[in-house]
């Protein structure tokens, strides 16, 4: 079958089968690889991506259903910010809260959501945010930092962090 | 994940139709269902999917069935005039799954037991063997304390206990037909090839619940207890709604999941309470009725011990 | 040899010591070292990459023409392969090879029987769904307890409970003195279980094959040792393998040469001439790619009423399912009299263990923190006393000290006084290592007439920072800033570098990388020298220039001089850098925990944890900081939430998901204060020590400690679940009530 969607704000026509997950459109369709698949079963989020603007785990979601849909993934979760990196991304790169970074993307994309949908949320309520996404080598702690750090940015008068 | 049809139905009237096909699902998120799929403990030959269907300009009392359960946890309405429905929504699941699974996904979802999700496993609901949980040496922790027989699934909605301490109803759709029924006579006992315990006849679906706000309504509360904050179904849950007036219990509904094979009304406590003012004693007293009925398994009697307390902790809540 | 003076130890506990520096070495950093790269906090390398997704994981590959492979796995413990029937399968369009394994048994759940390669990802899940397995059940035992039971079917010869070679240790006739000299003898059983490595990138690799030449990206944490064992499966040599990996999701121990998977993989991209893709899904994790053994630990213990530990004796068996290694490593921390261990394996029908972040460690300090925690309750003494009294390294004890100001330890409470629902108890617990720096190790440093500064080395880095020490290394030696290194490993056609195990990685490759470094160093100054106007020895490197006696000259300038393209050296890691006398002889660290319990429903809360840890010169703070975050958030989960759960009846996995197989969310994690301790032990040329599994060993021990000290009863089995907590709870009300019906009826002496 046939499904026309946007990714990362490109219309993309892509032939595919009727039980394909989104996740899998994109790795293997289209390339876009940075979208991992740690579980397959929407327990781990490292495939979350953005649908019409709301993070979703991609590897639940039929590619079918995202017909006329707008996909944003990491690779275009930068865009249009100075140097290509949201803000989310350049916290977690100084504040170290990357590791094995496997678990990274997915993270990185429900927080980009999280301080944008909650900007007043305090550290509890980020945890609650990112509590989709699981992660084995970090201890969460820093990167619940890079959050709180990229959130305090966005809040003094930072680039904006809306990418959706 | 075998392959299947993919049909895309644009009203309920339609998707009921299709459904009408053997060997044909419906699939509004389906974050549940891709999950069976992908273990092959179904193998639909087609999938009809509701997601697309316009949605009824709703009244503040008739809720969706393909509303999502981030819809329902921010909408404040319901935070006001159901804050159990609130609280079940707000708790359920992750951020990513609450943005995609709706409301009747929650209600009509599969019960978590690893037998039942194993394909190739003992499990009475596929295929009407022995239950796995019951079988010397099989895993009953997580399972049901209450009406036990050929299977020991507990139920996993969350929403659907608060719902029905709320007492609301759903109305269901079959090509042009509709009923309308509460929504605890929804489910169904454990029969083999009925995995989501929901009554429904083929080709129906749920279309939407009904609510009326009240003060019962406004005075309801949602607890869960679960191993893991983060990402976790609850061990037990307890809902419950009150009407006090004069002090006293006016009009009572409480409900309970994960504890039984179907979401559970639990009438001996709320007659527990009737009609008596809702003090200590009077709570005491209600959650020790909570767990007359209770039959644990081998290893999961400290629910039953979690239940009391949960009601507890749930009732004076509603004290004021 | 030259003659140095070093200043070691750390912060107000520091010595001076002699030592001969070869000629062609770099003299140990120590104390008075005044670094301006290494030991800072520079973020990672590759953050970038990792943080836009551009990062590419084994199975981020995509190969032109690339197939798919996956396996049957037996849903039984013990089963015969009756009938094995691949033909329906392979008569599906796009089935492209296949493998039957008809061995007699299958003997444990997950056990592959066959495995299919395929044209695409759904032909591959088709096919495997139409092959025909009909198997006969087989008597099976998957539980510890069951096995040691005289009529339990028999695993693999004749007994399952083996004891290898060094598994009984120390004197039992010395311990059993020491407990007759003692005030307090205790005997306590303490059980702790199964755990997955649950790494989030699940095993696998991609083959391709151009002529006879083999080329792997593979998810593994010993680029050297996967070739070796791949290349030995297929029959071919090593030299015709390159294996690569650039990045990977996490290893954890169970990692470490290729897999069965692997080698199909190699031999269906031969057979068909296409490259094959073969990653395990998430069920096989759990199932077939390693784990943590359980154990179940006997433990008598005894101590003198003025807190002299005397005697420690601990019996254990554990299972590593069909592989061995399930022994405990206990009495190791504290100076009692006497000890005596005498550890067994006990066979399952169930996927073997590997080495899991800190093998043995997490499970012996989990007992023998809890022994010495219900020994100091008998005699009446602060636990952290006890601990000071009994412990002889002069790190831990300095530890023990910023520990308890960070965590508040004057705030315990008696255990079980804490009032209310919420629980809250404080507790400690300590770990030891090696200072496991292995020679061997090969970096290759090439400065270029451009300017350009290579380093390579071939193995890999799994996440802990490999890449990033690595250049601060070389940028410290060069005088250069981080960026104007670059640094590429796992590749195997570079030097040979370790397996990431024993915590080996960063304390072997930073002396040989400083080396090369150094010699390179040498050399650019001795073609600079005439330039300058002087002899090499009195130039020096720093902030990028070459300084000599009145002039200078930038590092590219210089470079420009070089008589040749590049200069390159390579240094193996020897007695020459890495065998000076150290200050200590193991690395330490020492834990505090504080819970909160809420005693009606048995739920556990951590709220902080204090993590002092040794690591020798820290390399880096950002770095080390998130292995010791990385190590207390593995260590909370393994206490309050992992268990692999096999069904009694058919020895299948019950939780092979991410799901019921829990591992810590972010609402879990408490706040964990990290506090890297710098020790310069002198013992290597660049001082740093092992640091990737220490901070695991003790977590298990102070959180459970905590809760012994939250609710005044003790969970002595792991993971503390809501049901045990309970149960404690209601055990220590009994007991209580019994005891107190006793005092009323007479007095009487206590007995422990």
């Amino acid at each position: 079958m046939r499904t026309r969607l946007h990714v990362n704000g490109e219309a993309r026509e892509v032939e595919h089968e009727p039980q394909e997950t989104l996740l899998s459109l994109l790795r293997y369709r289209l390339g876009l690889t940075g979208s991992k698949e740690g579980c397959g079963e929407g327990e781990c989020g490292a495939c979350t991506v953005f649908v019409d603007g709301a993070p979703v785990v991609s590897c639940l979601v039929l590619a079918a259903q995202c017909e006329g849909a707008q996909v944003t993934t990491i690779e275009g979760l930068g865009r249009g910010h100075p140097d290509g990196l949201h803000p989310v991304q350049r916290a977690f790169i100084e504040t170290g809260a990357v590791q094995c970074g496997f678990c990274i993307p997915g993270i990185i994309m429900a927080a980009a959501d999280a301080i944008e949908r909650e900007p007043d949320a305090d550290r509890e309520s980020l945890r609650r945010l990112v509590a989709g996404n699981l992660c084995r080598c970090t201890g969460y702690t820093k990167i619940l930092d890079a959050i709180e750090l990229a959130r305090a940015r966005a809040r003094s008068g930072g680039p904006p962090c809306s990418t959706k | 994940m075998r392959s299947f049809a993919y049909l895309r139905a644009e009203s309920f009237p339609a998707a009921s139709a299709a459904l009408e096909t053997p060997e044909s699902l419906p699939k509004a998120a389906g974050t549940d269902l891709l999950d069976l799929l992908k273990e092959r403990v179904v193998e639909p030959a087609a999938l009809v999917d509701l997601s697309r269907i316009e949605r009824a300009q709703s009244d503040p009392g008739v809720l969706s069935a393909l509303a999502t359960l981030a819809e329902l946890a921010e909408d404040e309405g319901i935070r006001r005039d159901f804050p159990a429905l609130h609280a079940a929504a707000r708790q359920a699941a992750t951020p990513q799954i609450r943005n995609r699974g709706t409301l009747g996904g929650n209600l009509c979802q599969v019960s978590r037991c690893p037998y039942l999700r194993r394909a190739g496993a003992s499990c009475f609901k596929r295929d009407g063997s022995p239950c796995g949980a019951l079988l010397p040496g099989g895993f009953d922790r997580t399972h049901a304390i209450f009406d036990v027989g050929p299977c020991a699934c507990a139920h996993p909605s969350s929403l659907a206990p608060a719902l029905i301490a709320l007492g609301a109803r759903v109305r269901l759709v079959r090509g042009e037909e509709r009923r309308v029924l509460a929504l605890e006579e929804l489910y169904a006992p454990p029969a083999p090839g009925r995995l989501g315990d929901v009554a429904l006849r083929p080709g129906e679906l749920v279309e939407a619940v009904l609510l009326e706000a009240s003060p019962r309504s406004r005075n309801s509360v949602y607890l869960e207890m679960r191993e893991r904050e983060s990402f976790d179904f609850a061990l037990v849950s307890v809902a419950a709604a009150v009407e006090l007036r004069e002090g006293r219990v006016r009009s009572v509904r409480v409900a309970c999941g994960a504890v039984a094979p179907r979401p559970r009304r639990m009438r001996e406590v709320e007659a527990a309470l009737r009609g008596r003012p809702l003090d200590a004693e009077s709570i005491a007293g209600a959650a020790d009725a909570a767990r007359v009925a209770a039959r644990p398994l081998r290893s999961n009697g400290f629910k039953a011990t979690i239940l009391h307390r949960l009601c507890v902790r749930a009732l004076e809540e509603l004290r004021q | 040899m030259s003659q140095r003076t070093l200043e070691l130890g750390f912060s107000g506990h520091s010595e001076e010591r002699r030592v001969e520096v070869p000629p062609d070495a770099p003299p140990p950093w120590d104390l008075r070292s005044d670094l301006k790269v290494a030991g800072k906090p520079h973020p990672r390398l590759e953050a970038r990459l990792k943080v836009t997704g551009a990062a590419r994981y084994t199975a981020d590959q995509r190969l032109p023409g690339m197939i798919f492979a996956g396996a049957v796995r037996s849903p039984h413990a013990h089963a015969r392969v009756r009938r094995l029937d691949l033909s329906r399968a392979k008569k599906l369009p796009g089935v492209l090879y296949s493998e039957a394994y008809p061995q007699r048994e299958v003997r444990y759940a997950g056990q592959a029987v066959a495995a299919l390669a395929a044209e695409s990802e759904q032909v591959l899940d088709d096919a495997l769904a139409l092959v025909e397995v009909d198997y006969e059940v087989l008597p099976h035992v998957v539980r510890t307890e069951d096995a040691l039971a005289e009529d339990a079917p028999a695993v693999a010869g004749r007994r399952n409970v083996r004891q290898g070679r060094g598994m009984r240790r120390g004197s039992l006739r010395r311990v059993e003195e020491a407990h007759a000299r003692a005030d307090v003898v205790l005997t306590r059983e303490y059980r702790t279980q199964v755990q997955t490595h649950t790494c989030l990138e699940p095993h696998g690799s991609v083959a391709r094959w151009e002529g006879d030449r083999l080329t792997v990206w593979a998810s593994t944490q010993a680029t050297f040792a996967f070739r070796q064992t791949l290349a030995r499966a297929l029959g071919i040599s090593a030299a015709q393998v390159e294996v690569i990996t650039e990045h990977m999701g996490g290893g954890f121990g169970s990692k470490f040469g290729a897999d069965a998977w692997d080698v199909f993989a190699a031999r269906a991209a031969r057979a068909t001439g296409r490259p094959c893709f073969f990653m395990l899904d998430r069920r096989a994790e759990h199932l077939v790619a390693g784990n943590r053994p359980d154990s179940i630990q006997r433990c008598t213990f005894s101590v003198r009423r003025d807190g002299k530990l005397l005697g420690a004796q601990v019996t254990s068996h554990g299972t590593a399912g069909l592989g061995r290694g399930a022994g405990v490593l206990n009495p190791a921390i504290y100076a009692f009299e006497a000890t005596y261990s005498d550890q067994y394996d006990v066979l399952t029908h169930a996927g073997s263990a590997r080495a899991f972040r800190a093998p043995r460690h997490p499970q012996g300090v989990f007992a023998l923190e809890g022994m010495l925690d219900e020994l100091a309750e008998a005699i009446g003494m602060d636990p952290l006393e006890l601990r000071r009294k009994n412990d002889p390294h002069p790190v831990r004890q300095a530890q023990y000290d910023v520990g308890a100001e960070a965590i508040g330890w004057s705030r315990r409470k008696p255990s079980g006084s804490s009032p209310g629902p919420l629980k809250r108890g404080l507790g400690v617990a300590a770990a030891r290592w090696a200072h496991n720096a292995r020679p061997g190790t090969a970096v290759r440093c090439r400065i270029g007439r451009d300017g350009s500064v290579l380093v390579a080395n071939g193995s890999q880095d799994i996440g802990t920072g490999t890449r990033t020490i690595l250049a601060q290394i070389v940028a410290e030696e060069l005088g250069l800033p981080l960026a104007a290194v670059e640094v590429r490993l796992g590749r195997t056609r570079d030097p040979y570098g370790h397996g990431s195990g024993g915590s080996v990685t960063a304390p072997s490759i930073a002396p040989p990388a400083r080396r090369a470094a150094y010699a390179c160093r040498q050399r650019l100054l001795a073609a600079v020298a005439a330039a300058l106007g002087c002899e090499a020895e009195s130039l020096s490197l720093r902030e990028g220039r070459v300084h000599g006696a009145e002039r200078e000259l930038s590092f590219a300038a210089a470079c420009g001089l070089l008589p040749t393209e590049s200069i390159e050296a390579t240094a193996t890691g020897g007695p020459e850098d890495m065998s000076y006398p150290s200050f200590t002889r193991e690395v330490a660290g020492v834990q505090f925990a504080e819970v909160e319990v809420d005693a009606e429903l048995g739920t556990v809360r951590v709220v902080k944890v204090v993590a002092v840890q040794d690591c020798g010169l820290v390399a880096n703070p950002l770095l080390a900081r998130s292995q010791i975050n990385g190590g207390v958030l593995q260590g909370i989960s393994y206490a309050l939430h992992e268990e692999r759960i096999l069904d009694a009846r058919t020895g299948d996995m019950l939780n092979a998901n991410l799901l019921d197989y829990k591992i810590l969310g972010a609402r879990e994690v408490p706040e964990i204060v990290a506090i890297p301790f710098s020790v310069a032990n002198g013992r290597t040329s660049t001082g740093m020590s092992s640091l990737g599994e220490p901070p695991t060993v003790p977590t298990a021990g102070a959180v459970a400690n905590a809760v012994a000290n939250a609710i005044g009863a003790r969970v002595r089995s792991l993971p503390i679940t809501p049901e045990k907590v309970l149960a404690a709870i209601a055990e220590a009300e009994r007991t209580r009530r019994a005891s107190d019906g006793e005092k009323k009826k007479k007095k009487k002496k206590r007995i422990f």
